[in-house]
């Protein structure tokens, strides 16, 4: 290799540049002084309180009473409408007492049923009429007259 | 000029990503890479008080953008980055101010090596400023790397986001060049 191919071998990786004396000192302390704050990463982080127990319950706390009270008012508005009045027959003494009166029976519920569904039922619960023993004052009862 | 490739800088990571102790660390990373940073730099822009003012801008730069830095790669190649980034912007800058093409960059760059106070009366060294300041941009980034800070083709290729062969060519090319300019002064 002659000497001007050599070149990069003789110049030894000197770029001959120099800087001011102390230079990099007095940069690294003008750098320290004006790098601004970074307050994404210097804020103090938010310290967060331990849950106490009924920091923890409070919420399922809340949801039951709301709950309950939600029953209450239902409860109330029940009450004042009077919609809770009992309907069955025995709390309906005009019905109890028709009930019990047996000519009213015979007059208005059982004259009601023909005979024709009576041995509907009858056949429809394999009930052979022929079968059934007649009851002595039935059968005695024309005689009577 | 250190060699920032022996730098274990794992720690001094750690300590930057920690709130407490980020501005500490960050002030030792100003004084770790302060000098590489600002030769890489002057090598591109050679006037000192711009690259003075290129390097604090890296730096400002690498400040407000810590939280960016993923680690996957070293912190001096994020670093370079930044610098080379600057710089670039920078000669372009200076290119749309002076109204320059690439071509009068050259000679603007030869005029500023010449008019340099800041230098150490190496005639040789002078010279071998003025044939890289003949090279295309990307030759003269490559060349630079490559020969002063003897940096490998890998960290350069993450710095410039080239590929090793590429800048291999880039670096043998410039090479070539440079012997040319030299055959040429005699």
């Amino acid at each position: 290799m002659d000497e001007k191919t050599d070149i990069l071998s003789k110049v030894n990786r000197n770029d001959g540049m120099t800087v001011p004396e102390g230079f990099f000192e007095a940069f690294a302390e003008r750098m320290a002084a004006e790098l601004p704050d970074r307050p994404e990463a210097e804020r103090p982080q938010i310290v967060v309180p331990q849950r106490t127990l009924w920091g923890r319950i409070r919420p399922y706390v809340y949801m039951a009473a709301m709950f309950a009270g939600i029953w209450c008012m239902l409860k109330m508005f029940t009450m004042m409408t009077g919609s809770s009045v009992d309907f069955s027959v025995d709390q309906n003494h005009i019905l109890t007492d028709a009930l019990s009166d047996e000519n009213f029976v015979f007059d208005y519920i059982i004259d009601d049923v023909n005979s024709r569904e009576v041995f509907d039922d009858m056949y429809g619960d394999s009930i052979d009429v022929e079968d059934l023993t007649p009851v002595d004052s039935l059968l005695d009862e024309p005689a009577a007259e | 000029m250190a060699n920032d490739s022996n730098i274990d800088d794992s720690a001094l990571v750690a300590r930057l990503r920690e709130p407490a102790t980020c501005r500490a660390a960050f002030n030792e990373v100003v004084r770790l890479y302060s000098e590489p940073l600002y030769r890489q730099i002057r090598r591109l822009v050679e006037a000192h008080d711009d690259a003075a003012d290129i390097l604090q801008n890296t730096f400002l730069k690498a400040w407000s953008s810590i939280e960016n830095f993923r680690g996957d790669a070293k912190l001096s190649t994020w670093l370079y980055k930044i610098a080379i980034n600057e710089s670039i912007t920078h000669l372009a800058r200076e290119r749309k101010r002076l109204n320059l093409s690439l071509d009068d960059e050259e000679s603007h760059l030869v005029g500023l090596i010449e008019a340099d106070e800041n230098i150490d009366g190496d005639k040789l060294a002078l010279e071998l400023r003025k044939a890289i300041a003949s090279l295309p941009e990307k030759q003269r980034i490559v060349f630079n790397m490559k020969y002063y800070d003897e940096m490998k083709y890998e960290q350069m290729s993450e710095i410039l986001g080239t590929s090793v062969g590429a800048l291999k060519a880039s670096y043998h090319l410039a090479v070539k060049k440079i012997e040319k300019h030299f055959a040429g002064l005699e």
